[in-house]
């Protein structure tokens, strides 16, 4: 079973990812990458993850694309799910001492602002 | 393979100019022609590199530029990568030179964004990026290098002092870079004091937004000596790609697109990073400078920060880097960028650079990717 792209937006819409586990080796990935990254196989099982994990790297951005200059400064951050594979997204922080390397966030959505992550000690908003 | 050289150069002046795409990219194209010595018909092919043609309302680039060079009956091909787009068209026309089907092709990049202002074209430059992920989830060019710094800084223990110097130091090189985008002296404390733009990198981290033209012309090696012409030789090629996204990198303070690169590169040249005299690298952000460096094998890894630290990489250094300036003085029009860099090492290894020669300089490379490196190009040249 395939996953397209409209399905993923949908699950993260409620706070959940699309992998793909590969049937030969095991391998997770994000369901938009269509054959496994490992051994190339394209026999792979859709598993849903929640989306939760902690912040590998992040940004705070001061100078924004169109689009996003009513949310300036907010944050972009690197987030590694708690099955091991990585995401992105725009997370609403107004400073880094708000989101510090390794703290727990979770996926809230997906609108306007693309992924929607948001900080789960809620220290921000 | 035919043995290939570069036998001409021409870059128009980095900034924000008055000119549009169309008479920027011919204007490169007519001094490196003439700088070739070669008559404009002599050319057979010509690759142009440029991102944003539709920003100046100009795609299909190619039958418009040739034909105002007079060489309407001239093909040409535009090649689209991201902020690698030169080098990347560079070696597409390598290929073609060295696999024998055309004795003198053409290289031209130009890119026209200054006039959209700020806002804009952050937001065209997002488009480089895998946009589900990245760009359409806000972040920029700026914030993607600045996810790599914080994520350097943190493992390796480098400062934003670190990252300053090397602004200082590509300042320095561009004040001697008559067509250079930002030819002004800063200080450490300048790039400290500057305003954020993306944390930790502030505006004196970046590259500007820059509107420019380089172009460059190769031969055969045969050809060039058959016709007596000056050129430098092409002694290695390479390519490599990278995950489009920061979120699928192994390691998001290494580029493994300019790893691949370089050793292709350096394998056919026969030669190892010790023995280049100077590099010409991508230093779209400070960061990248240094993550560069390390990545060609020029310094071990998380060990950047301390070559520049400690001059080694000044002009006058052991191993001057960016003598140009690089992005970040002499600036940063996407599509000529790295023909740009190729024009600089032409110069320079017929000793016409000027005040910032490198003297004695035999043997120079030349590194430029697209987006955060999902695209490489690395290029070394010898002096005959
Ligand atoms: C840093 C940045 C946001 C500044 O925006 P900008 O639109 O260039 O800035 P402005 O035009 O408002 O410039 C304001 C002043 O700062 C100067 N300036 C702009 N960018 C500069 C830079 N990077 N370094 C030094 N000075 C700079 C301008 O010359 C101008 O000076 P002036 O007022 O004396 O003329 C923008 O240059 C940027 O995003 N750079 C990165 C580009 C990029 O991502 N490239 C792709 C890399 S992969
Ligand atoms: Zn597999």
């Amino acid at each position: 079973m395939s996953v397209s792209r409209e399905e993923f937006i949908a699950k993260l819409n409620e706070g959940k990812v699309l992998l793909y586990r590969c049937r030969r080796c095991s391998n997770l990935q994000l369901a938009t990458i269509v054959f496994c990254r490992r051994c190339n196989s394209d026999a792979l099982d859709v598993v849903e993850e929640k989306g939760e994990g902690r912040v590998v790297t992040f940004t705070i951005l001061y100078v924004p694309p169109e689009g996003y200059e009513g949310y300036a400064p907010y944050g972009w951050a690197v987030v590694r799910l708690d099955s091991g594979v990585n995401i992105s997204g725009f997370i609403d922080v107004k400073s880094a001492k708000d989101l510090p390397l390794d703290s727990r966030v979770r996926i809230v959505g997906y609108d306007g602002r693309g992924i929607v992550l948001k900080a789960e000690d809620g220290s921000s908003k | 393979m035919n043995r290939v050289c570069v036998i001409g150069a021409g870059s128009t002046k980095y900034g924000r100019l008055k000119e549009g795409i169309v008479e920027l990219a011919v204007n490169a194209s007519r001094d490196a022609i003439k700088s070739a010595g070669i008559e404009a018909r002599d050319v057979q092919y010509a690759f142009i590199s440029n991102v944003f043609g539709v920003a100046d309302r100009q795609v299909h680039l190619a039958p418009v530029i040739m034909s105002d060079l007079g060489l309407m009956n001239v093909p040409g091909l535009t090649v689209e990568s991201a902020c690698g787009s030169g080098s990347i068209a560079f070696r597409e026309a390598y290929a073609n030179v060295a696999a024998g089907f055309y004795d003198v092709v053409l290289v031209v990049g130009v890119e026209k964004v200054t006039h959209t202002g700020t806002a804009r074209s952050t937001t065209l430059f997002s488009y480089c990026s895998d946009f589900f992920y990245e760009g359409g989830s806000g972040v920029s060019f700026p914030g993607l290098f600045a996810s790599m710094a914080r994520a350097y800084m943190n493992r390796y223990g480098a400062t934003e002092e670190d990252l300053a110097m090397v602004a200082v130091k590509n300042h320095e090189h561009g004040l001697l870079n008559p067509k250079a985008h930002i030819r002004k002296r800063i200080t450490v404390g300048d790039v400290l004091e500057s305003p954020p733009v993306a944390s930790p990198l502030k505006l004196l981290d970046c590259c500007p937004f820059s509107d420019g033209a380089s172009a460059v012309i190769l031969a055969s090696e045969e050809y060039a000596k058959s016709h007596g012409l000056e050129y430098v030789q092409v002694i290695g090629s390479g390519r490599g790609a990278s995950p489009a996204t920061l979120q699928d990198r192994e390691d998001i303070t290494a580029i493994p697109s300019t790893r691949a690169a370089a050793q292709q590169a350096f394998k056919q040249a026969g030669i190892e990073p010790k023995d280049v005299d100077f590099a010409e690298v991508h230093d779209c952000f400070t960061i990248a400078e240094i993550v560069d460096v390390e990545d060609l094998g020029f310094f071990p890894k998380g060990k950047g920060a301390e070559a520049v630290k400690q001059g080694v990489t000044r002009l006058g250094g052991d191993l001057p880097i960016n003598p140009s300036g690089g992005l970040k003085s002499k600036g940063h029009p996407i599509g000529a960028t790295g023909v740009g860099q190729v024009a600089e090492v032409y110069e320079q290894l017929l000793g016409r650079a000027g005040e910032r020669q490198v003297k004695g300089a035999e043997i120079a490379l030349t590194h430029n990717f697209g987006a955060t490196g999902a695209s490489c190009a690395v290029h070394i040249f010898r002096r005959v």
